[in-house]
């Protein structure tokens, strides 16, 4: 890698986008730990480029090199661009690909009621949510 | 039989009054009576030619349901702009829990004042209640322990509609002024994201 090569452009993700999505119609993923990491990866291969295209735009954040940008950044500028749909389930399916280890797992979402019952997301690590975070991560790639 | 109708703009500011200073449950909601003046004009052209044509033909009128709004988003903030930093947090407690409230109220870039007038709208705006009352959340991530956003949860929309209520509530919330939240704010089709994530 040169001193002259864009981050940006090393950190692009569509070629890794292609090849999950060619894993999966080829029926290469099969097991649970790839279907996992595959969620993850897809999530974090955004938030990479998204911070790499923002550091080359001039802003600077933590770390000692200025390269450090928090999560709340990258969710905060898809939701201005009305991509809530795509960065909600995205975020939610990484979030229990790293730190659930049930599958299907459950998510209680709080809030005041009381005399409804509290509604649960149940969610399952499978291929057709692989299929939809592939679908989520195109869109969004389309808007960074 | 048709019910008579008012404009809207007769009881604006009275009722969004009432509303927000008493709370979404303790004003009764008389939609059958209050249309916005544009939908009273449109209302009163419309019934004149149904009416015309309805004589011509013979046949029975059979008028076609509306869709009431009772206030607009830039209204509602309009009004909250008025209230005390009390009247705020505590006509927010009748929307949202005090663990949620408390998480917002650390973010020091959260405007309380715009999102009681977004909740307030949404809760009342029959193009979203027919989804269920809203649900909210302040989404901490699991390894920062960092606030997110604040997800405005619609308990029975599905993942086709979710899109395009994003589009309508955004598009709101950009034209009353609230462009600061947009980005702040995730809505959520809860039905929407069970059926993606099962």
């Amino acid at each position: 890698m040169s001193a002259r090569t864009s981050r940006a452009s090393e950190l692009d993700p569509r070629c890794f986008i292609s090849l999950v999505e060619t894993l999966v119609e080829d029926g290469r993923i099969k097991d649970e730990v790839s279907i996992r990491r595959m969620i993850s990866a897809l999530y974090f291969c955004l938030f990479n480029y998204w911070c790499a295209k923002k550091y080359e735009s001039g802003i600077r954040k933590g770390g000692p090199l200025k390269d450090l940008f928090p999560y709340r950044d990258f969710h905060e500028e898809l939701l201005k661009k009305k991509l809530d749909k795509e960065i909600v389930l995205l975020y939610t399916l990484r979030t229990a690909s790293d730190h659930y280890v049930l599958n299907p797992t459950i998510i209680i979402i709080y809030d005041k009621v009381i005399s409804r019952i509290i509604p649960k997301l149940r969610i399952t690590m499978s291929l057709k949510a692989l299929k939809n975070a592939i679908s989520a991560s195109k869109e969004i790639l389309k808007h960074i | 039989m048709v019910r008579p109708l008012t404009p809207y703009s007769q009881f604006q500011d009275e009722y969004v009054g009432e509303y927000l200073s008493k709370g979404p449950k303790s004003t009764p909601v008389r939609c059958d009576r209050f249309i916005s003046n544009e939908d009273f004009e449109a209302f009163e052209k419309r019934e004149e030619y149904i009416r015309f044509f309805a004589r011509i033909l013979e046949t029975p009128l059979r008028p076609k349901p509306f869709i009431p709004r009772l206030f607009s988003l830039r209204s509602a903030f309009n009004h909250v702009k008025s209230l005390t930093d009390n009247q705020v947090h505590e006509l927010l407690l009748k929307y949202i829990g005090k663990d949620v409230l408390g998480v917002l109220k650390k973010v020091r870039d959260i405007d309380l004042r715009k999102f009681l007038a977004l909740l307030s709208w949404i809760s009342d705006d029959a193009r979203f209640t027919i989804y269920g009352s809203p649900l909210v959340d302040a989404v901490v991530d699991e390894e920062t322990n960092e606030f997110q956003f604040i997800t405005i949860m619609l308990p029975e929309c599905n993942a086709d509609e979710w899109g395009d209520i994003v589009k309508e509530i955004k598009g709101e919330m950009e034209r009353a002024g609230l462009v600061d939240m947009v980005g702040k704010v995730a809505i959520v089709c809860l039905q929407g994201l069970q059926e993606l994530v099962s």
